[in-house]
């Protein structure tokens, strides 16, 4: 059933041949930022090119608004996209980038010169309006496709690693721009691949990976369910019963189940470094031939480890 | 607020759409007329008119032909290579393009993203490409067709064009090489959106077409020649191996072709309407 007050995704899947994009995605945005968040290649780009009806899914149904994406003529009217691409059509300045389409709306003359300015203006582009955008450097061109895509004031606002190739200076001045828009009680969904970007600005966040939402919440929700989740750890070693029950004797350490074999064992932790750490000891200790270690569910864990460590390089 | 945020009613829809049509001629135009491809356009428009200027300025024994109504003929065996070759690969530089340039460039979800149906948007793109086709090739027709007559002097020209039916005779070549530039460019859109790669595809439309004279009668029905060719004011002398079939009259050759880009332009229309758009993964 469409929601005329959400962003829906029903069991939406995206399939480019055999190749997966999107998974049984079941998920609703309300006002605000969401951030989407998830490693390169997880999905987020595909979510959002089926949101604005680029794509349609292999199976489920999008809504915006309680629009469906495959009527652009209505959709459009309350969508703006600032896609990934870094490209523009040859020999345009940037008002006319903008003003033509604009015109493509069906804006009459007047109309599209005003807002074509204000958005030139709202994102600091006023002084090089005028210059051709094959000049410009890598954060100004950013900055002309969110201008591009503000400009007819959608209520719903798509921006795929918007902040890519901005300086500090821009990048605060145009986070304060979606910050102003979702103040108005507008719809503002990022992505990115950089978890500390979307903490700063989104009210809450979507994690991908592999094409799976695998946490979705309020930011905070979402580090504390990652952070209280026990990692599964599977071991394979001699005298495995000896080496499990040493490391019982550790607090972080939930579940020990030993193979049917006795060659191994899988272990639950909520401590992964003291994991390792105490299962190194016990090994040089006890001098046990160890054949292999492995994290047995990296998925959903993983994603946040490298979402976390991108927050720290950032 | 402004018209183009909040549409009601049929005549505010039909305003809008019309805004909008405009607005993506207004900006394809200027891509088919100052991009590079446009280039190999002006080429295969101008090129026959050098060939023909140096023909022209060659002594020739006028007195041998009757004058310009013989020029004129000489003019139709041109005209025919002149479709064959420069409308159909200009078409197929110009209108298959028109999608796929913008693919390559990364560029097409701006018009995607905005509130036009696709349609309409795929109309409006042929439109821009067809006036700068037609422009260009109603140019290069005129210039030929004075150039051939050039040899007979100024006097019998002029006397051929506004006295004889030198000047219906060019009207009708202009209006063969128009409804020309709309079929062809009708067929290589429609490549253009539902092939990759068009280079197959337009051989293959480029041997259905030289192969028409062989074809039954009733397949001549699925060509453009076969319109284009009703539509010669001075016939085309017949092949050896010419399948006779009968000629359409002038009017239901128009209405022939207008019914053919039509149902061509729909069914382009269609698959834009279901495209999806991916520059070739993420």
């Amino acid at each position: 059933m469409s929601d005329p007050g959400i962003i829906r995704f029903d069991q939406v899947s995206k399939f480019y041949g055999e190749v997966l994009g999107v998974n049984q995605v079941d998920l609703s945005i309300g006002p605000g930022i969401t951030g989407l968040v998830g490693p390169n290649g997880s999905g987020k780009s595909t979510l959002m090119n089926l949101m604005t009806g680029l794509l349609q899914p292999t199976e489920g149904r999008v809504t915006v608004l309680g629009v469906a994406t495959d009527r652009p003529e209505q959709l459009f009217r309350m969508v703006g996209y600032c896609a990934q691409y870094d490209a523009f059509p040859p020999g345009l300045t940037c008002y006319q980038f903008i003003y033509s389409y604009l015109r493509v709306h069906g804006y009459a003359d007047g109309d599209a010169e005003r807002l074509t300015w204000s958005s030139i203006d709202r994102v600091g582009l006023s002084d090089a309006g005028r210059r051709r955008l094959a000049g410009f450097s890598k954060g100004m061109r950013q900055r002309a496709r969110v201008a591009q895509a503000i400009a007819h004031e959608p209520q719903v606002l798509v921006l795929d690693e918007p902040l890519n190739g901005l300086d500090p200076m821009a990048r605060a001045e145009v986070t304060d721009i979606f910050k102003e828009m979702a103040a108005e009680g507008r719809f503002i969904l990022i992505s990115s691949h950089i978890l500390h970007e979307v903490d700063v600005l989104a009210d809450r966040v979507a994690l991908l990976d592999s094409g799976y939402v695998v946490a979705e919440g309020e930011i905070d929700e979402v580090r504390v369910e990652m952070e209280a989740r026990p990692i599964q750890v599977l071991v394979r070693c001699e005298r495995a019963k000896e080496v499990a029950s040493a490391l019982l004797l550790q607090d972080h350490l939930v579940e020990v189940l030993i193979n049917d074999d006795g060659g191994g064992f899988l272990a639950r932790t909520k401590n992964s470094g003291h994991f390792y750490e105490q299962l190194q000891d016990i090994v040089l200790r006890e001098q046990v031939k160890v054949r292999k270690v492995k994290v047995a569910d990296s998925d959903v864990r993983a994603v946040y480890q490298y979402l976390i460590e991108d927050e720290g390089k950032a | 607020m402004s018209e183009a945020a909040g549409s009601t009613g049929n005549t505010l829809d039909g305003r809008l759409a019309l805004r909008q049509l405009v607005g993506t001629m207004r900006l394809d135009l200027r891509r088919s007329m100052l991009s590079p491809r446009s280039l190999a356009v002006y080429f295969l428009a101008f090129a026959p008119l050098a060939l023909v200027g140096v023909w022209a300025l060659t002594p020739f024994p006028t007195d041998e032909f009757d004058g310009p109504q013989d020029g004129s003929m000489v003019f139709t065996v041109l005209f025919q290579l002149y479709i064959r070759v420069s409308v159909f690969f200009s078409g197929l530089f110009l209108f298959v393009s028109l999608y796929r340039s913008e693919i390559l460039e990364r560029s097409l979800h701006y018009y995607l993203l905005t509130p036009i149906r696709r349609e309409l948007l795929a109309l409006g793109k042929y439109a821009a490409a067809l006036i700068a086709a037609a422009a260009t090739f109603v140019v290069g027709t005129t210039a030929i067709y004075l150039t051939v007559l050039s040899p007979w002097g100024t006097a019998a020209m002029t006397n051929y064009l506004f006295s004889g039916p030198g000047l219906a005779n060019l009207i009708q070549y202009l209006i063969t090489v128009v409804l020309g530039c709309a079929g062809y460019g009708a067929l290589f859109l429609l490549i253009g959106v539902l092939f990759r790669n068009p280079v197959l595809p337009a051989a293959a439309l480029w041997v259905w077409e030289a192969a028409n004279p062989l074809l039954p009668s009733f397949l001549k029905h699925l060509s453009v020649i076969y319109y284009l060719q009703s539509l010669y004011p001075v016939p085309l002398a017949r092949g050896l191996f010419e399948v006779v079939g009968d000629p359409a009259p002038m009017w239901a050759s128009i209405v022939g072709a207008i019914v053919f880009i039509t149902f061509v332009l729909g069914v382009a229309s269609w698959r834009v309407r279901k495209m999806d758009l991916a520059y070739g993964g993420e």
